[in-house]
């Protein structure tokens, strides 16, 4: 998808009819849900009556998940236009339309247990402003899960070596916000605890001969442990997935 | 300058902020790269008519390009940031200055007022700069002039220290550069409002030190005199900064 400001994609009819039907490669396989899901039994054990907002919730696939795999009952929903398919619509208990850009989170301080933000980061132009009205609608010790693409790579480094380009930040996607480690360090870890990080994958990285041998080397790692297969993980991971704490 | 908030910049740490802004000159501006780079480019486009553009400065923090452009002979001089950081000496320099948050709000003169504007590393600071670029482009008229500086990612120190650190050495925890410009970006954001009519590269003279500084510094003089291709090829590869020179669609 195309850069595009949000007048832009509000009034772009083939966007909105694309995105009622795209699910990330993330949601879909998953992945997303596994993450909140181990979270969530963490912090919050059993209880599923906990409130969860997904901001940039696109055809709402994640909150099905949450729904029905994980259990999650408050489920609220915030995009910047409405893309939610009739068949999820019926998981949420809210939705509202926001510029995450520039509104608030139309939500009271303290209402929720877990803010998710899918990929939903490196396409905002002020992510700040939604970083800290997260930080403000979370209550105390809420979750904050979200993904960044992953510039720390060794493929990323390599490739912006050789080309002096950033991978996932070309002129044809619409990547703007970049999050290197410094950055991230002042301005999220200036509001938040840091929990945990994971790495997605992208499945395409296992095609081929190359990919093959990837796969059985991962297979090996998770089976010697000592964090092995977590820095394959860090290796080949196209996003990493941030968890913090209020 | 440690990263602020807006909010920060203009209530809790409004003292630290006005100690450090009121007495910052980019060095850019310091040795005298951008007045070359302003006045060539405008000289090239407008020819001898200085005195009667209308230039906009972005973020002019204590005004030091203002006056350096004043004491040249161009007049019409505007200036917008956060809180007015001007120091007394420099005042006498601007026609108007408005207060503005360049990230969220409108900036504060009409459609096509003005025909030039420039911003020295303001975009790197802002939460959103592309807020700030669309304004500047509706501000400009067609075919005005807009030149601005960020950080080189890909000069070789650069792209070295990112390899070994997963970092880039002009965007560290303690300072406040907060946006990221690599080409694919600005391509896309930028280059969406404005078309490129060339881009200058900054490096500091500190890489002249040392005897590898010596070397550079022969280096760079037969470059120079090799021919303005050579001498931007040499600059790309040191650059500390990277500016761009763009005019209005």
């Amino acid at each position: 998808m195309e850069y595009l400001t949000t007048e832009e994609i509000r009034s772009n009819r083939n966007l909105k009819d694309k995105l009622k039907t795209f699910t990330g490669p993330a949601v879909a396989s998953n992945f997303c849900a596994s993450v909140v899901f181990n979270y969530k039994t963490s912090f919050f054990g059993d209880n599923n009556d906990v409130s969860i907002l997904d901001c940039g919730t696109a055809n709402g696939d994640f909150i099905r998940q949450l729904a029905k795999d994980v259990g999650i009952k408050n489920i609220y929903a915030l995009d910047i236009d409405d893309y939610v398919s009739n068949e999820n619509r019926r998981f949420l208990k809210d939705f509202k339309i926001v510029d995450l850009n520039y509104d608030k989170i139309p939500y009271h301080d303290s209402f929720f247990d877990i803010v998710t933000a899918w990929c939903l980061l490196p396409h905002m132009e002020n992510p700040h402003n939604f970083i800290r009205e997260a930080y403000r609608a979370l209550k105390d010790g809420g979750l904050f899960i979200f993904t960044l693409v992953n510039t720390e790579s060794f493929l990323t480094r390599r490739y912006f070596y050789e080309h002096g380009e950033m991978p996932g930040f070309h002129d044809k996607n619409n990547h703007i916000a970049l999050f290197t480690p410094a950055i991230f360090k002042k301005t999220i870890l200036k509001h938040f605890k840091f929990v945990g990080k994971d790495y997605f994958i992208n499945q395409g990285i296992f095609a081929g001969v190359k990919g093959k041998a990837r796969r059985f080397v991962l297979n090996l790692a998770s089976l010697f442990g000592h964090g092995l297969d977590n820095r394959l993980k860090k290796r080949w991971g196209s996003k990493i997935v941030y968890i913090l704490r209020k | 300058m440690k990263y602020l908030t807006a909010e920060e910049l203009l209530e809790s740490d409004k003292d630290y902020s006005h100690e450090i802004l009121e007495k910052c000159v980019g060095k850019s501006v310091r040795d005298n790269f951008a007045f070359q780079v302003f006045d060539n480019y405008l000289g090239g486009k407008f020819g001898n008519n200085r005195h009667n553009l209308k230039i906009l400065d972005l973020g002019p923090a204590s005004g030091g390009f203002a006056r350096q452009i004043n004491n040249s002979g161009y007049v019409k001089i505007y200036g917008t940031d956060l809180d007015d950081y001007i120091v007394d000496g420099n005042k006498s320099s601007f026609k108007e200055f408005k207060k503005c948050d360049l990230s969220l709000e409108k900036i504060p003169w009409p459609d096509d007022f003005f025909d030039v504007a420039d911003a020295w590393c303001v975009l790197p600071h802002l939460e959103n700069p592309f807020h700030c670029i669309r304004e500047v482009s509706r501000v400009l008229k067609k075919g005005g002039i807009f030149i601005f500086t960020a950080p080189y990612l890909a000069s070789k120190p650069s792209m070295d220290y990112f390899v070994k650190r997963k970092d880039f050495g002009s965007y560290r925890a303690s300072n406040n550069h907060l946006v990221l410009f690599p080409k694919g970006v600005v391509e896309k954001s930028v280059l969406k409002y404005f078309n490129l009519v060339d881009i200058e590269y900054h490096f500091r003279t500190k890489i002249f030190k040392g005897w590898r500084g010596a070397i550079r510094k022969v280096l760079y003089k037969a470059a120079k005199s090799a021919g303005d291709k050579w001498r931007k090829k040499i600059a790309k590869r040191w650059a500390y900064s990277i500016f761009y020179v763009i005019e209005n669609k």
